[in-house]
């Protein structure tokens, strides 16, 4: 897949650097989503049972000039694609980065699993 | 006992004032709170309203790190218009804890006595619904057992379920 690369220079200590990786627009699309449907959320999980929600709409959107990423590769020194010498604090094989979220709190390391939710047409919320 | 009630009754006025910058109109908003129930909407940034309702979005105990991994990266919020219109927002993309400048996502009144929500691409028209919903639980290591990840699955309703590796990314 096509390689993007984020500086994440306004965030936290763990994640500040140079990070490279498809877009998650580009894995969705990849998937046969269709990531035109603003009524759809997106979450992301890890191994270690962590995950977070992301709406469809800053999936498909940029943050000034970024897609969120699926970091396969970083130029900080932070661990990540560690096969078979991973350690405790890598990242697995691929981390979700976020542009918008300069806590990184919602980065999610060890990603193992994208599932994407759709509302129902008539759906008059969530419930 | 009259002069007590009356102190009371002063301070829940004032509480309601000051809890309230924007003024209500004809919505609910219910959800994922602290204080589950249905509340009214003010007419103000949507984040503002759903921080100032039930007592904030759900965050259970013991609290994860409130500024950095916290519960309510689990939920989304839909806001709902009288034409059936809709607009889905991740509390993440909400949340000033984790992005600074926000959506801007904001309840204004309208031409028509309504209230419009506009905001980072997403509009609805007179606004009359609200949820706060909880997607998934959020458990940093929650997991016993938790490998480093070496593939991972895209699925949903609609498509194939497909396997990444590395050499697929």
């Amino acid at each position: 897949m096509t390689q993007e690369t984020f500086n994440a220079s306004s965030s936290t200590t763990n994640t500040n650097g140079i990070w490279t990786g498809p877009t998650l627009l580009s894995v969705l699309e990849a998937s046969g989503v269709d990531t035109r449907d603003m009524n759809s959320y997106v979450v992301i999980s890890a191994t270690d049972g962590y995950a977070t929600v992301l709406s469809m709409y800053e999936v498909a959107h940029k943050t000034g000039s970024q897609f969120d990423l699926l970091a396969i590769s970083s130029a900080s020194g932070t661990s990540i694609n560690c096969g078979t010498t991973c350690a405790a604090g890598d990242n697995g094989f691929a981390r979700l980065t976020l542009p918008n979220d300069t806590a990184a709190g919602r980065w999610v390391s060890n990603v193992d699993e994208i599932v994407v939710y759709t509302l129902w047409p008539n759906e008059a919320n969530g419930h | 006992m009259k002069k007590n009630r009356g102190l009371i009754m002063a301070i829940a006025a004032l509480v309601m004032l000051l809890s309230s910058s924007g003024p209500v109109f004809a919505c609910t908003v219910e959800g994922d709170f602290n204080t589950p129930g249905a509340y009214s909407c003010t007419a103000e940034d949507l984040w503002t309203m759903l921080e100032g309702t039930g007592g904030g979005i759900s965050q259970p105990s013991p609290p994860m790190n409130p500024s950095n991994h916290n519960w309510r990266e689990g939920d989304y919020v839909l806001v709902t218009g009288k034409d059936g219109s809709r607009a889905l927002y991740s509390v993440g993309e909400l949340d000033t804890n984790f992005a600074p400048v926000g959506t801007g996502a904001t309840l204004t009144l309208n031409k028509k006595g309504g209230y419009d929500l506009a905001g980072e691409g997403r509009a609805v028209k007179d606004v009359f619904n609200i949820d706060v919903v909880k997607a998934v639980p959020i458990g940093k290591g929650v997991e016993t057992v938790h490998p480093f990840s070496t593939l991972l699955v895209v699925s949903g309703e609609g498509i194939t379920p497909q396997t990444y590796n590395l050499a697929d990314l």
